[in-house]
């Protein structure tokens, strides 16, 4: 009698040990935790972090047809934002995009390794980042500032690319993709690479490799003609030749022998004990429809002889070691060798600065080599994670040189009218970060502050303290609530600084850092296999370097003083300065969820903001070519056994100002993306996948001016055309 | 110049740029260069203790041994300032867990003093957690352990494959569940199929 009243009571007030399968969706939700490093350069959960921190997962990237860091960040982030001008992509975040910076104000790294060059400051994300999508495991973002830790250009955001171990990357690897676009031409990329683990001395180690070289040419692309015949002094139409055998003062029609991009790239890692080595090498040569970067206006036209080409190379060693219970100490060597060559033909001699009545072969040439050491040191107080100091130093050196020069058609004679400038110079910096967590002080919820500040004395430019403040409350099951306020600023860049020409320019006087301050308060919940996320941002831009356009007296002052010629035109010449400022708020919201055990998966992402720009010229205004409205949605479903995973991205960009001085504005339509990608594996190959992708966009037209009308009225600008269908079909092989 | 009167000139920023490089450069090399294996924590330990409390209640012996709450060991090498550290950090995690599977536990850190030691040590225990600093003594701590009626588990990930029963690992950002199925058979720990679709199986 008294064994089943026992059985009983236990049924009853015992417990259950073995879990149901309803909880499963707990332990799935722990395993979708993202963890992230970037933030505070210790590995946490992102809903612990300091920051807006999500990451993007290398599955992402293969199912739903990504092929380069730009796509990533459009479809699949939150909070950032891409714009392709031609062959370049511009970036920006929270609703402050900023044209022909050329990704300055983000800070984009490789397993922690800066890829931000630092003759321009430039960084490509997009094919020109170099870095073969196959290698990378997770891309985490940081939106906001992020200078605390890692200095200058990290304004709008940190975006750290984090390549695979050897076990995600085991054996060899093949791949073939080509790309279609609507009017045909067949554009591909090929890649080997191979990942192993070995023994030697006694230790373990590993090396991942890729190589790929990717090549896209065409397609012919028609633009409507447009007429450009600036005045002389005496009034007469001047008209400018854009081609060898164009018609004079004709930019178009058709683009034939443009659009042309090379991009070969070699990335390695190895591991051994303590010690890892990176080596990486990379070229991105391009051509486009207008030869001129940015704002040149009179660049020839679909000139196959015209081109850019960047070219890097990158060093990287790095010795984590734990000295004791108390303290972890990191060690960095690096050193980077990157050149810029800008190769455009000149047929007209209004494009020369030297008289060459039949043009020249112009080219701008900036080449850097730095390198350096930086040391960093966990101090563990309590040796359990719960306060802990980091501190670290930086010091780096670098040179750079650029040169501007012609070659006359005329005489042959190469000669130098803008004047070039080589320089070395050093930068210190040094950060602590001082994390507390948990902080139990009832009745409030457990907190996790984190306080750092990052001191940067540069050449270029005197000191720079970035501070950062936040903190994290788990304010209840699955729930963080994160209040953030944070500092970043980027340095004067070399051609801020150095340039000039005889002209047009003047050499900028000492420049001080850009600075950007933010406030920003999130709330993220989890619930089972869900995620939502939403918060609210602040942010001002100071000291943002700006063209002044100098006034008669100022251009007849500095041709006095030999800055310019005589030919200097009032209106035609400026100077970088700090003048321009940005006042910018808004929102972001994420949702993210899956179910039936992962193989279906969805997301939404839609960041909204308010930017004005004040140029310091005068007035408050739109920001041009940056999107207020933009986000991102997808969702794909795994079918079962040999069926493939079918994936369905869209992504949205607002309506957008066009770049220029068209009054009233030009717009860009709202842009909308619908990706559709298939990938599987090919039954009965072993080791052979496929992955098929279609993209089509709705909106014909970017916010990009093309051409040589840059003002005017609305109905004279000649915006970018996009094209609307693009493919891709591609196969990999892989041998473990 | 007289020595009283000396003017010093004024000392150029990249000096101060290259003897600042130099100096760290110099900090770095001279810190001590031990060997060591390949002993990475990948997933925070926060995590890991979250995803340890409901991965274990998915295991059909638990209950049977853990009827009198749960004891976990965990193991720290007194040679490694790494393993040692490890060690608080999970003992401080597992201190914020009202429970493991449903069950009250105590968590203690003892020192490591051989495969043999071990073994006689997790007589009461349900869990014993490994700690980074030990990766040369897994095979034998695995051999120990066999016919134990006990969860053996890693910090490192890449101890599993070598005869931890259960770890944890980082794979595109998010963690992994790592199992030793034979090890696991070998000390009667049985997971529920369930569960052993979320993880990465060995051998």
């Amino acid at each position: 009698m008294k064994r089943p009243v026992l059985c009983l009571a236990m049924l009853l007030f015992l417990p259950p040990a073995v879990a149901t399968a309803d909880d499963t969706t707990e332990l799935e939700a722990l395993l979708h935790e993202q963890v992230v490093s970037t933030a505070t350069q210790t590995s946490e959960a992102a809903s612990a972090a300091p920051a807006l921190s999500t990451s993007i997962r290398a599955d992402d990237l293969r199912r739903y047809g990504i092929r380069s860091l730009d796509e990533a960040v459009n479809f699949l982030s939150l909070g950032l934002v891409t714009n392709k001008d031609q062959n370049f992509a511009e970036i920006g975040a929270r609703g402050v995009l900023i044209n022909n910076d050329f990704a300055v104000h983000v800070l984009v790294l490789v397993d922690g390794h800066m890829m931000n060059e630092e003759w321009g400051g430039v960084v490509y994300p997009d094919r020109g980042l170099g870095i073969p999508l196959e290698i990378v495991d997770h891309i985490e973002v940081i939106v906001g500032p992020g200078s605390v830790l890692y200095g200058s250009h990290a304004m709008s955001g940190v975006i750290n690319v984090v390549t695979k171990r050897a076990r995600d990357y085991a054996g060899f690897h093949s791949l073939l993709e080509t790309e279609h676009r609507t009017l045909a031409p067949i554009s591909g990329r090929i890649g080997l690479g191979y990942g192993g683990e070995f023994s030697l001395f006694g230790k373990r180690g590993d090396v991942v490799a890729i190589g790929e070289y990717y090549r896209r040419h065409g397609p012919a692309v028609t633009f409507d003609k447009q007429y450009y015949a600036p005045v002389d002094a005496d009034g007469n139409p001047v008209p400018v030749r854009f081609a060898p055998n164009g018609e004079p003062g004709v930019w178009g029609p058709v683009a034939q022998r443009s659009w042309d991009v090379r991009a070969p790239s070699l990335f390695a890692r190895a591991r051994l004990g303590d010690v890892e080595a990176m080596l990486r090498g990379s070229l991105y040569q391009r051509q486009q429809p207008d030869a001129g970067p940015g704002l040149a206006t009179d660049m020839p036209f679909d000139d196959p002889r015209s081109f850019e080409r960047d070219q890097w190379l990158s060093a990287d060693i790095k010795y984590h070691r734990t000295v004791s219970e108390l303290l972890d100490v990191r060690t960095r060597v690096y050193g980077d060798y990157y050149k810029y060559l800008w190769q455009p033909e000149a047929y007209d001699p209004s494009q020369c600065w030297g008289a060459s009545p039949s043009g020249c072969k112009l080219r701008v040439l900036g080449e850097a080599l730095w390198g350096g050491v930086a040391v960093d040191g966990t101090l563990d107080w309590l040796h359990d994670a719960r306060l802990v100091t980091l501190a670290g130093a930086e010091g780096r050196l670098r040179s750079y040189t650029g040169i501007q020069d012609e070659v006359s058609r005329d005489t042959g004679v190469n000669a130098a009218y803008v004047p070039s400038y080589q320089h070395t110079e050093g930068l210190l910096g040094v950060f602590v970060e001082q994390i507390i967590r948990p902080l139990r002080a009832r009745p409030l919820p457990p907190l996790t502050l984190n306080l750092g500040a990052r001191l940067d004395a540069d050449h270029r430019f005197g000191t720079a303290l970035s501070p950062r403040a936040a903190v994290v409350a788990q304010a209840w099951r699955g729930g963080a609530l994160k209040a953030i306020y944070s500092e970043a600023f980027r340095a004067p860049t070399a051609y801020e600084l150095y340039y000039s020409a005889p002209t047009t320019q003047v050499q900028a006087d000492a420049l001080r850092p850009e600075k950007v301050r933010s406030v920003e308060a999130l709330a993220e919940q989890r619930f089972g296999t869900h995620k939502l996320l939403f918060g609210v941002f602040r942010s001002w831009w100071d000291d943002l370097v700006a063209p002044h356009y100098l006034s008669e007296a100022e251009i007849t002052a500095a041709t006095a003083q030999g800055k310019l010629s005589d030919a200097a035109d009032v209106g035609q010449v400026n100077q970088s300065r700090n003048i321009a400022h940005i006042d910018n708020w808004g929102f972001n919201g994420g949702f993210e969820g899956w179910k039936l055990g992962g193989s279906l998966r969805y997301a939404f992402n839609v960041t909204g903001a308010y930017s004005r720009l004040d140029t310091g010229e005068g007035g408050s205004v739109l920001l041009q070519a940056s999107p207020s409205l933009f986000g991102n949605a997808r969702i794909s479903y795994d079918l079962p056994g040999v069926l493939p995973t079918v994936a369905l991205a869209t992504r949205m960009t607002g309506r957008q100002q066009a770049r220029g001085d068209f009054k009233p504005p030009a717009y860009a339509p709202t842009q909308v993306e619908l990706r559709l990608t298939v990938t599987g594996d090919v039954p009965g190959v072993k080791g052979l996948s496929y992955r098929a992708m279609g993209n089509y966009a709705t909106a014909s037209r970017d916010p990009y001016a093309i051409g040589p009308t840059r003002k005017g009225s609305p109905d004279e600008a000649h915006l970018l055309p996009v094209e609307h269908f693009e493919g891709l079909l591609g196969l990999s092989y892989d041998v473990p | 110049m007289s020595g009283s009167a000396q003017e010093h000139a004024p000392l150029d920023r990249r000096h101060i740029g290259r003897r600042a490089l130099l100096l760290m450069l110099g900090l770095g090399l001279a810190l001590p260069k031990f060997a060591r294996a390949d002993d990475d924590i990948t997933v925070p330990v926060a995590l890991q203790v979250q995803l340890l409390a409901k991965v274990i209640s998915y295991d059909r012996n638990f209950a049977a041994r853990s009827r009198d709450g749960v004891r976990v060991l965990i193991v720290a090498s007194p040679r490694s300032a790494e393993s040692r550290r490890s060690a608080e950090m999970l003992r401080a995690a597992l201190s914020d867990l009202p429970s493991l599977g449903g069950r009250p536990h105590e968590d203690q850190v003892i020192a490591y003093e051989g495969a043999a030691a071990l073994a006689r040590s997790t007589e009461h225990a349900a869990v014993v957690y490994l700690t980074p600093g030990l990766g040369d003594e897994i095979e034998a701590i695995a051999a120990s352990l066999d016919g134990h009626d006990i969860l053996s588990v890693s910090a490192v990930g890449a101890h599993v494959p070598r005869g931890v029963v259960l770890g944890f690992d980082l794979s595109a950002g998010s963690p992994k569940l790592l199992a030793h199925l034979v090890q696991a058979r070998k000390q009667h720990v049985a997971f529920d199929p369930l569960v052993l679709k979320l993880m990465r199986v060995y051998p």
